[in-house]
Order: structure tokens, then C-alpha cells, then sequence
């Protein structure tokens, strides 16, 4: 028996519980496959029960068997490997209609690239007459009359491969934990196909094949939730899987666009609709733009030796931070590498938020203080505070007429860089900060995710008559470029120093004790790499992970870590980092585009900002 | 009379449409357009990408890129066409017509374009003046034309009736 059928309540308790009415349910043995209907706008969830199991799923148009999921179209209209939930979420057939579209996806790592396992490939390996989930497709696929075939090409979810530098596709043991899903909606009426794989000659499966669950959840909207679409984030093992979300602005900005990313798990716009990241950029650089950043991970650190923390784990001198400052900097690691960079702000001695990028950051503030033995408390506030950045020249001009500080001697004019203040926008708390990410002057604004509507609407009409536009993703990495400003991954990561990434500035050395130091120290005398500004002999935009190359030479210096066509210099540029020897301003090196020798581009070194590299924008 | 499409793209796209057009041309973002003069005569510029743009110009561009020396081609396709539309269409034309995420239909603004279908035929729908008219401006495959020509006849015609 391959399968076992519930159409009530379920009665699983290995298994996560069910995320809406169910009006079929599955339970497909290790090693074997099942077919079964869907209608229409039903919703598909297939589970991995125990973990690293993979369960290969074939689709076809209940009304034309012809028209099944094919991957090349998928991959072709998607641009990317697999479907994840969001813009790009289809599985198209050959007619280039979808059959079906992810709307959760809790592990992210499938296969489009291979075959459901085969016959073949266990008689290659010496196992004449092994299962295989080809064979079991053609068993149960038989009575709809669909011709068995030697091999089936199918969507292999929790099937752990990927294409290398060299070309190679690798697999691995599957990435999913146990009750791990991926979540459809069935585009048309479906016969579908889901196996158990039953590989056990290698690691896909963990090498012991274990079961699969598929529930059917009801179409109707009336007796069924809206599925929030979302994909599975986890950033350490101690930590539960994170669902992307919306921020407080979502809503909002979803009446303006349907281009919405996944960003550090956040649903964020890439761009808006009618308007494009040129249109916006310019806005940002000529009037002044809206963004929502809550995807910024806020914690507050409190208690005696709260300012005993961050001076040791942060790398500015926090002595010169009185309450209402900031300052940038970063988080270290023993070795010197950056952790994160952030913004610590000051409330007292006893009270700093750290505004960073992950959600680990906090725990790492935790375990420092532990070893110390500092009584301090760290709390992760960022489900309880979003932040907007109103960003432009313009941006204090739309503001001023909005907001009214508690203070009452504080104006906005007086609102130095760096500063912030307790304030009102409109009716609205907020906690108002003279930072950004764009290189203008600019202003954020953390406020309770009840507020969100209340602030952006506001805003938006404010700014309407100065040209004010929303700003997303594509803009907002254009313009931080140009800026010099780090992202997380790209100039930096865990075994990249600030002296490296391009922020040494922000290292105080001076500190009697600074979490790395003595790494930092010799770092400092010797980076390996330190970053630079580049701009190109040529309108070709580079790429990140692009090698530099001595000028006329073979042998590399360094690499591109971002790079952009800069609108307002009217040249492509890049961040980059190189060997010392070549970091001197003016020196001329080569990009290599391409595979690195088909073109290679001159190039200048410059600051690592090419655009207002003294900052004057932000100061005045 | 409709103008000529003229098609330029390359590495050196945007340069080259700067040349032409001035800086404004930078401005825009895909599927944005402007209205503006050549040669002393009207043109329509549509930025398609970040470095291919589509000229709605009476003349030959011919004569204004070859001395450029750039790193760019200059068609004009043969099997594409064009079709203006008075304005008051607009809301019938959308209503009948389908877009791909994340491209909308429902009030597109003046100077925008959007590929859409209409009754299963691809088109690029732009709005913008034609000879100083709010008008809407269809490209579509020259194949498709006349089929295009029958669809708007008969069912968006008849629907504004």
C-alpha cells in the first residue's frame, strides 16, 4: 500500500498542524509514489516528515495530459533556478501557462536540473532491479493512460543540488529538517504525481528513505485563509525558521508595485510600478525619495554595563556618545572579522539600541556579555519597531512642516548629523535620526508597526508636491554604490576586516580592550586586501566577484565586491577591494569582464565613494 | 501618418541616446518615455532597458549615429509596426487587455509603455502624444496586425459605441 488517504480531520502528530481546511490528505510510504487530483486554486502542501527526504512532483493539466511542468520554460521565465514564492513563483508548462505557484517554501533548496531518479542510475551503480521514482511515476501514472518513459522529468523538492563554478551539478543530503514543506496553488485543475524517493545508495535522501505528507487544502477563500505567500529563512541553528513578512509600510507599498523581493526576510520592493529605478534614483538625488528599511534588526541593550558591552564589542569609542548620538561602525569577531555593521544609538549609559542587519547580532551581544560576566539585557525589538527613511535634498523641507520634537528645543534644522530626538510626525510617535544609506541628506524614522499606514500616507502626500517618490531595492543599491557604502555580503562578511572592507575609520584602537584587537592590530600594519572606488574606461557595468587585474598584466590585485552605472557621474563604477600595493588614488589597473580575458576594461582608483567622497551631501 | 520606429541598443546605448536627446534621456526608467525635437522635428524616445531605446522619429536616424563611432546598432525591424489610437480607447483597450506581473494596466500615465496582450496578441502599449495629441500607440508584430486591426474594429470599437 503506497498510500494512505484522509479526507477528515487529521490525526498525524509527526508532522506540523495543518494551516487551513483540509479536503485531502496523504501519507506516501518511503520509496513509493502516489498520483491524486487537484482543482483549481486548492492548495498543495507537501512535507518532509523526518527530515532530508526528497519527493520528486510531475503536474499535468487535468484536461490535456500534454501540458506538463516543464522546467527549462519554468527556469526561462523566471531567471532563476528554482521558483520561490514572491514574483517569480511559477512552474510553467510547454504552452508557457502555469500549472502551479509556490506560496510558502520552508527550505529553498530544490532540483529542476535532473530527472526523477531512474532505473538507469541504479543499474550504473550496481543496483540492477532498485526502486526508483521514475518506475513508480510510470506505475501510478498507468491508469490515466500516460506512457511509462524511462525517465520522468520532475520537480525535485528537498532534492539538494546546485551547478558549481566548473559547470558540475552537484548533489548533497537534502537541507529540509523535519516537517519542512513547500506550499502550491494549483493555476488549473491538476493530475499530480508525488514520490517518496527511495534512494538509498547515496546522500540525497540521508541515505534512509523516510515518508512524505500531502495535504489538499481547500480553494474557497470564504472557509480557507488567504495563504500568505513566504519563503523559510534560517540564519543559525538555534534559532526557529523565519517566514518572510510584511513590514508595517507592506501594505502600502503593495498598492504601488508587485515587485516584491525577499530581503533579509522582509518582502521589500525592488521597484515601483510606472516609475523604475532610474526615475526613482533621480528622485532620491534631485527631490527626495520614501523607503521602508525594516528589515534592519533593532535591539535594545540596557542595564549597568550596557556601555561596557558595546565599547568592547563595537568597534567605535562610545565615550564620545552622549545620549541623542549615533555612530557607525561595526561588530567584531575575535579574529577582527565584522559580524555586522550598524548603528549604535545612545538613550544613556545604561540604554543603547543597536540597529544592525541580522537577527544573530543580539545573541552575539549575549554571549559576550556572558563571558564577561557583564549584567547587561539584550532584547530583540524588531517586530516592535519598523523604520522609514525619508531621504533627498528635499527631504528636511517636506519633513518640517510634519513633525514637533518633545524636546522642545530641538528644531529639525538643529537636528545635527548622526543626532536623533523623540518626536512626533503628525500625530505620530517616532524616534527620529539624521541617518541613511544613500549619501543625501536624510532622515529615518522608527515608529510602532501600528503607526505604519498612518506614517507613510502622510509622508507621500507631503512630498508629492516636491516630486517625492516611494524608492526600492534597484535604486536604493545604485545610489549606495555611488556612496561607498558597505553591504553585508558583498564588501563584507565575517572573515572580511574593516580595514579590508573599507571602514577602518570607524576602528578605535585607542580602546584599552576591543573585541579582536590584537588581530586588528597586525591587520592594520598588513591588510591583505583594502577597498577602493573604481571608475571604468567603458559604459559596460561590472559585477560583483569580477577579478582586477595589474594594468597590462595577468596576475590579479583584487576583486569587484559591487559595482553600478552611476546616473549622476554618468560613468560605471564600482566598489572594489585590492592588494595595498594598488590602492593608491590614480593608479590604473584592469577589470577583467566576461571570463576575465575576452575584455578587460581600464580603470581608475578612486575613493571609495565615487559620488560626493567628502560627504557634504549628508552634512548639510 | 505614423512615424518611424527606429531601434538602438548596445553598450554604448545610453550615450549615444544622451547625444541625441540630452541628458534628460537618462532620466527616464524602462518603459518611460519623452517627447522631444531632432533635426527641427518631432520625436518620441522610449527607453526599453538600460541601454535600448526605441525612436518614434519622421526621418532617418542614420545620419545622426554613424558619425558617432559608437558601440551600438541602429534598426529599423521589418517585422515590426505601429498603430496610433485616439486616447478616449484607453480604457476600453485596457479592459480588454492582460498584463505579466509586476507590469500593470489600470492607470497607466501619460509617457509610459507596457507590454500587454490583447485577445492573446503581444503588444507594447504606450501612452504618449502624437503630433502634440494624447493618442496611445500600439507595436505589435507586423504578422498580427491585421488580426489587431479586426480586434480593435470589432469588439474595442463597438464597446466605446
Amino acid at each position: 500500500m503506497a498510500c494512505s488517504i484522509v479526507l477528515s480531520s487529521p490525526t498525524y502528530k509527526d508532522i506540523p498542524a495543518p494551516l487551513g481546511q483540509i479536503v485531502a490528505e496523504y501519507r506516501i510510504d518511503p520509496g513509493t509514489a502516489i498520483s491524486y487530483p487537484v482543482t483549481q486554486g486548492q492548495y498543495i502542501q507537501i512535507i518532509d516528515v523526518s527530515g532530508a527526504q526528497c519527493s520528486d512532483f510531475l503536474a499535468f493539466n487535468a484536461n490535456d495530459y500534454t501540458q506538463e511542468i516543464d522546467s527549462t520554460v519554468t527556469r526561462t521565465l523566471n531567471g532563476v533556478t528554482n521558483p520561490q514564492a514572491g514574483l517569480h513563483s511559477k512552474y510553467f508548462a510547454q504552452s508557457m501557462q502555469p500549472l502551479v505557484e509556490v506560496i510558502q517554501d520552508t527550505c529553498g533548496r530544490h532540483d529542476s536540473f535532473f530527472l526523477a531518479c531512474t532505473r538507469r542510475y541504479y543499474e550504473d551503480a550496481g543496483y540492477p532491479g532498485h526502486p526508483s521514482c521514475s518506475d513508480n511515476f510510470n506505475q501510478v501514472l498507468a491508469e490515466y493512460g500516460l506512457a511509462a518513459r524511462p525517465g520522468w522529468p520532475a520537480i525535485n523538492f528537498f532534492y539538494n543540488t546546485q551547478v558549481d563554478c566548473h559547470g558540475t551539478i552537484l548533489s548533497e543530503e537534502s537541507w529540509s529538517r523535519p516537517g519542512d514543506y513547500v506550499l502550491l496553488q494549483a493555476h488549473q485543475d491538476l493530475l499530480c504525481a508525488s514520490s517518496a524517493c527511495p534512494d538509498d545508495i547515496d546522500p540525497a535522501n540521508g541515505w534512509q528513505p523516510t515518508s512524505i505528507h500531502v495535504r489538499i487544502y481547500e480553494a474557497n477563500q470564504a472557509t480557507n485563509k488567504v495563504f500568505a505567500r513566504a519563503m523559510g529563512q534560517r540564519v543559525a541553528a538555534d534559532f526557529p525558521l523565519r517566514l518572510t513578512q510584511d513590514s508595517a509600510f507592506t501594505p502600502c507599498i503593495r498598492k504601488l508595485t508587485d515587485d516584491l523581493v525577499d530581503y533579509n526576510g522582509f518582502w521589500v520592493p525592488n521597484s515601483f510600478a510606472y516609475q523604475g529605478d532610474q526615475a526613482e534614483y533621480w528622485a532620491l538625488r534631485q527631490r527626495s525619495a520614501l523607503m521602508d528599511l525594516s528589515a534592519l534588526r533593532k535591539f535594545e541593550v540596557t542595564g549597568p554595563n550596557a556601555f561596557a558591552l558595546l565599547q568592547y564589542a563595537f568597534s567605535r569609542n562610545l565615550e564620545k556618545l552622549t545620549p541623542g548620538r549615533s555612530g557607525y561602525g561595526c561588530l567584531l569577531n575575535p579574529h577582527g572579522g565584522i559580524v555586522d555593521d550598524g548603528i549604535v544609538f545612545c538613550f544613556s549609559l545604561t540604554h543603547y539600541r543597536y540597529v544592525g542587519n541580522c537577527d544573530t547580532d543580539g545573541d552575539w551581544l549575549q554571549r559576550i556579555a556572558q563571558r564577561q560576566g557583564w549584567t547587561v539585557e539584550i532584547e530583540a525589538v524588531s517586530d516592535r519597531i519598523h523604520n522609514l527613511a525619508l531621504q533627498g535634498p528635499n527631504s528636511r523641507d517636506i519633513l518640517r512642516p510634519l513633525i514637533t520634537f518633545a524636546d522642545p528645543t530641538i528644531t529639525l534644522d538643529s537636528l545635527g548629523y548622526f543626532r536623533f530626538a523623540v518626536a512626533n510626525v503628525r500625530d505620530i510617535p517616532v524616534l527620529l535620526s539624521r541617518t541613511g544609506y544613500t549619501g543625501e541628506l536624510g532622515y529615518e524614522m522608527f515608529v510602532h508597526p501600528e503607526h505604519g499606514a498612518n506614517l507613510w500616507n502622510p509622508l507621500m502626500q507631503a512630498g508629492q508636491p516636491a516630486g517625492l517618490l516611494p524608492l526600492g531595492m534597484k535604486a536604493l543599491d545604485r545610489a549606495r554604490i555611488e556612496a561607498g557604502l558597505l553591504a553585508s555580503g558583498y564588501e563584507f562578511d565575517d572573515l572580511t576586516s574593516p580595514y579590508q572592507s573599507g571602514i577602518g575609520w570607524t576602528v578605535s584602537m585607542k580602546k584599552p580592550d576591543l573585541m579582536g584587537k590584537a588581530a586588528l592590530e597586525k591587520i592594520r600594519q598588513h591588510p591583505p586586501r583594502v577597498a577602493v572606488g573604481l571608475v571604468l574606461e567603458s559604459n559596460e557595468m561590472a559585477a560583483y566577484g569580477q577579478n582586477i587585474y595589474a594594468h597590462g598584466e595577468r596576475w590579479r590585485i583584487g576583486q569587484i565586491t559591487s559595482a553600478t552605472f552611476s546616473p549622476v557621474l554618468n560613468r560605471s563604477i564600482a566598489m572594489a577591494q585590492v592588494v595595498p600595493d594598488y590602492a593608491q588614488t590614480g593608479t590604473v589597473v584592469d577589470v577583467g569582464l566576461l571570463d576575465g580575458i575576452k575584455r578587460r576594461v581600464t580603470a581608475t582608483v578612486g575613493p571609495l565613494a565615487a559620488f560626493d567622497p567628502t560627504k557634504s551631501r549628508v552634512r548639510v | 501618418m505614423n512615424n518611424a520606429l527606429w531601434d538602438m541598443a548596445g553598450v554604448d546605448g545610453l550615450a549615444v541616446a544622451k547625444y541625441l536627446f540630452g541628458e534628460e534621456v537618462g532620466y527616464l526608467a524602462p518603459f518611460q518615455s519623452m517627447e522631444t525635437s531632432l533635426g527641427g522635428q518631432d520625436c518620441s524616445v522610449l527607453r526599453l532597458c538600460d541601454r535600448n531605446f526605441r525612436i518614434s522619429y519622421p526621418g532617418s536616424l542614420q545620419a545622426f549615429i554613424e558619425p558617432l563611432q559608437a558601440n551600438i546598432w541602429l534598426k529599423q525591424f521589418d517585422w515590426l509596426t505601429s498603430m496610433v489610437l485616439p486616447d478616449h480607447l484607453f480604457s476600453t483597450i485596457i479592459s480588454h487587455a492582460t498584463v505579466r506581473p509586476p507590469h500593470r494596466l489600470k492607470t497607466i500615465p501619460n509617457h509610459q509603455a507596457v507590454p500587454a496582450q490583447l485577445q492573446g496578441i503581444a503588444i507594447l502599449l504606450w501612452r504618449h502624444p502624437h503630433q502634440r495629441q494624447s493618442s496611445l500607440e500600439l507595436h505589435i508584430a507586423q504578422k498580427d496586425l491585421k488580426i489587431l486591426e479586426k480586434v480593435i474594429a470589432t469588439d474595442i470599437t463597438e464597446a466605446v459605441q
